[in-house]
């Protein structure tokens, strides 16, 4: 009988929460919920929680962030497209993430279902290299791969993400005489560069940078400018684009919110959300994180996936579908 | 090499870091004890909890948390035949005979013993080896995990009791089950019937709830009035003399092994340890038909396997910053958030917290020796009590253990389904763990069997190119080979003795 007594107790404990929540005032009265479609510990999660912090701080509410994980990113983006527009249930996605699914799947979800708030975190994508390969830069990769053709492989960080995108533009624009090995994600990626065995890979950037800074880890080149990242020494790694392969990619991470939010719960999220986003707080963060934030208003960000998705589905169709992998 | 050990306890022996390790032993327990929910789950539960905390601190109160789960699952294991995390799957298998035949006490002190001396045993090793197994561990290939897993899958269907047949039905059931979901290469969608919820893949939690939870549940459902009796009377914890434990102790130095070895290879996990050396004991046992009716060296095994997994898991996780498991994956993930970065510069720039959370497992296991035997009572009274009151408690705490790892209800959908699966394929004998396994394994595998066909193109020679991959590749031919050899013997017998009626 002693454990009816314990859930006696906890019923009674419970009920009068269950009763504070229901009562409402102005926004935000309530917890503001970020759902993140990854699992804790990821990057987007990390970012989450950083930004949840200050997010908290600017708006006196309380802040949590729900890991609604599955289907690449899917479930929780569809969780977040499906909720009540009322300004308590966030989004927080990078925008390759959700480009490439649209571009690699049938997706239950369009840019349309959302109304975008703002980004703060843009970080490239990059080429990188074991030291011992001894290359310095794509040019050298490429040129060794034409040397022995067949033999050398580029590592894909996703199977089906922006680095295999990336890593097939580079072997479609240049004709390159490598073969793309898709990894499962940046756990078996750093552990496949580090043991050395796969001559290159792409991966988003600061993946790897402890190791780059170590000088175990070479950067070849990135999908986009590297300006913001607190590494002097890459600030000026080769693009793409200056190397002669027409496509930039990189990920941009912000705030998504169900269509019809209300436009005056917007106008005050986005306030709070420019106050948490130049917060010292957040700025400290970033310093650990390897990259100073940007602050992006929603339709620019909106134009950055429409392109997103534009360039993408270009590539895929130029060089992946053609491509039997 | 030794000041830098010192220097680490050195930072955990302040009163208030040492109450974080006991809180977090004391939650850990507590969760590994309630099936369902592991020590993911609460670490993830404790990520936010920390943040107001310094790294170090929150960090240590997760290694407690990471520590207890592994002794907590075992309570649930023996006394439930639940296991409460998948790596104490193992334990039921002669945990729960002892318990039948009224041997519970001493079933849960040689469990409670076995893990704190698998635990120190694996953090004394991992303490004294960090540069060398980390080497090892790092060098690794794909060709070499997916040999290891493999090795697992065939030594678990070698000694399944009963029909080994049935074992691998439900061994190839779980890889079946495993393969659902986006193809991990090409993002083809497999067997998702078109449903979103599916393109993820079958959701672990998913299926350990499910067949070991829900199944369980509806097994002992018609004789919850004939079994109440047994679970009724109090337990307590009986310490094994030390004399047994001087006799037994091939079996914690062979656990601890695997465990230490298992964990430093990233993404095999304590599951494939406890498997490993349950098996390694079984088959170098005088007598390997007492294993599975209560043989003391069948907890032994596991439950020191499981626990030196922690001192595995910290090689490559403080020297690498790669995750052995879901549980290192978080703590790496609250390492981050604390403005440390993982990898191989960490042990430069904070050593103070490499050697921190080293000192911090092995304090852990100390703690959680003391509070399984000289607390466990409260820990039992939730799993003692009237099984007809558990069991809601029991599904109740599994759904939202499942729900909570995704914070979506479809796993929930697929537990019950697995449940009733479960359940019918038990009536019928089928052993229930080898599908776990393969559905614990079979990514593991698939993955890294197609990486290294990736990067050697196609050439399946790379499966045998390395003396660890031939011997491996051995070790597997043995068991099989051994396994036939001895079916068709016993084949041979039985004609013999029972010569066909001709008529």
């Amino acid at each position: 009988m002693r454990f009816a007594k314990y859930c006696l107790f906890a019923i009674v404990v419970l009920l009068p929460l269950l009763c504070f929540s229901a009562a409402k005032a102005d926004y935000p009265a309530e917890t503001i919920h970020i759902i993140v479609p990854w699992p804790a510990g990821g990057g987007t999660d990390n970012i989450a929680r950083a930004f949840a912090a200050s997010l908290e701080a600017a708006t006196g509410a309380s802040v949590v962030v729900d890991n609604v994980v599955g289907a690449g990113g899917v479930t929780g983006t569809l969780q977040a497209a499906k909720a009540k527009p009322d300004g308590y249930t966030l989004l927080l996605q990078g925008s390759s993430d959700i480009s490439t699914v649209m571009v690699f799947q049938k997706t239950p979800f369009t840019l349309d279902d959302f109304d975008f708030l703002c980004a703060f975190y843009s970080t490239p994508t990059w080429v990188v290299a074991h030291k011992d390969r001894g290359y310095t830069d794509l040019k050298s990769f490429l040129e060794a791969a034409d040397k022995n053709p067949g033999k050398l492989t580029m590592a894909s960080a996703t199977p089906a993400g922006a680095q295999l995108l990336m890593a097939a533009a580079i072997h479609g624009y240049t004709n390159g005489k490598f073969r793309i090995v898709p990894y499962q994600g940046g756990g078996p990626f750093r552990k496949g560069m580090l043991s050395n065995e796969v001559d290159a890979g792409v991966v988003h950037s600061p993946i790897m940078l402890p190791e780059v800074k170590e000088g175990i880890i070479r950067v070849l080149g990135t999908g986009a400018p590297l300006g913001k990242i607190n590494y002097d020494p890459l600030r000026k790694t080769k693009t793409l684009n200056e190397m002669g392969i027409p496509f930039e990619v990189g990920i941009t991470r912000g705030i998504l919110l169900p269509r019809n939010t209300p436009h005056e719960v917007r106008a005050k999220l986005l306030e709070a959300s420019k106050k948490a986003a130049s917060s010292p707080a957040f700025a400290e963060f970033g310093a650990k994180f390897g990259f100073s934030p940007v602050w992006m208003e929603g339709q620019d960000f909106r134009k950055l996936l429409d392109n997103e998705v534009r360039t993408f589905k270009e590539i895929k169709e130029k060089f992946v579908d053609t491509q039997k992998r | 090499m030794f000041e830098n050990i010192f220097m680490g306890f050195e930072h955990v022996l302040t009163w208030y870091n040492m109450a974080m390790i006991f809180a977090g032993t004391a939650l850990g327990i507590l969760v590994g004890a309630l099936p369902g929910l592991s020590s993911p789950m609460a670490m993830i539960v404790l990520l936010p909890l920390t943040y107001s905390f310094s790294g170090l601190p929150a960090l240590l109160m997760m290694m407690g948390a990471y520590v207890g789960t592994k002794l907590g699952g075992s309570y649930s294991a023996i006394l439930l035949r639940t296991p409460g995390t998948p790596a104490a799957a193992c334990t039921v298998l002669d945990g729960h005979p002892m318990v039948l035949q009224g041997k519970a006490a001493q079933a849960l002190g040689y469990a409670t013993v076995g893990s704190a001396l698998g635990g120190l045993m694996g953090w004394l090793a991992a303490s004294l080896c960090i540069p060398v197994i980390a080497g090892i561990a790092v060098k690794s290939g794909p060709a070499d995990i997916a040999l290891i897993g493999l090795a697992g899958l065939v030594m678990v269907s070698s000694f399944v009791r009963g029909s080994m047949l049935k074992g691998l039905i439900g061994m190839l059931l779980g890889l079946l089950l495993s393969t659902v979901g986006l193809d991990p290469q090409d993002t083809t969608p497999r067997m998702t019937f078109g449903m979103e919820e599916l393109f993820g893949g079958i959701d672990f939690s998913a299926a350990l709830v499910g067949f070991f939870g829900i199944a369980v549940v509806l097994s002992d459902l018609h004789r919850i009035e004939e079994g109440a009796t047994r679970i009724r009377e109090k337990v307590g914890l009986a310490l094994p003399p030390v004399r047994e434990l001087c006799r037994r102790w091939r079996a914690i130095a062979i656990g601890a092994f695997y465990g230490l070895f298992v964990g430093a290879v990233p993404g095999v996990g304590a599951e494939g340890s406890t498997w490993l050396a349950y098996a390694t004991v079984r088959k170098n046992s005088k007598n390997p038909e007492s294993f599975g009716t209560g043989n003391p060296d069948g907890i032994l095994a596991p439950e020191s396997s499981n626990n030196a997994v922690t001192g595995g898991t910290m090689l490559p996780m403080l020297t690498l910053g790669l995750p052995g498991d879901g549980s290192t994956a978080i703590m790496l993930g609250a390492l981050l958030l604390h403005g440390m970065t993982p990898g191989i510069t960490l042990i430069k720039e904070s050593p103070e917290m490499v050697y921190g959370l080293l000192a911090g497992l092995g304090v852990a296991h100390v703690f959680m020796f003391l509070l399984g035997t000289l607390a466990i009572r409260p820990y039992i009274a939730l799993l003692q009590n009237d099984r007809a009151w558990i069991f809601p408690f029991v599904l109740i705490m599994a759904m939202v253990g499942c729900f909570a790892g995704t914070n979506n209800p479809f796993p929930v959908l697929l537990a019950v389904l697995f449940g009733i699966l479960g359940h019918l394929m038990e009536l019928r004998d089928f052993p229930i763990p080898t599908v776990v396994l393969g559905v614990i394994l079979g990514p593991i595998i698939e993955v890294n069997l197609r990486l290294a066909l990736s990067l050697s193109n196609d050439d399946w020679w790379v499966f045998a190119d390395t003396w660890p991959r031939k011997i491996i590749l051995a070790l597997i031919l043995y068991i099989i080979s051994k396994e036939i050899f001895l079916e068709l013997k016993r084949m041979r017998l039985q004609s013999q003795n029972n010569p066909t009626v001709t008529p």
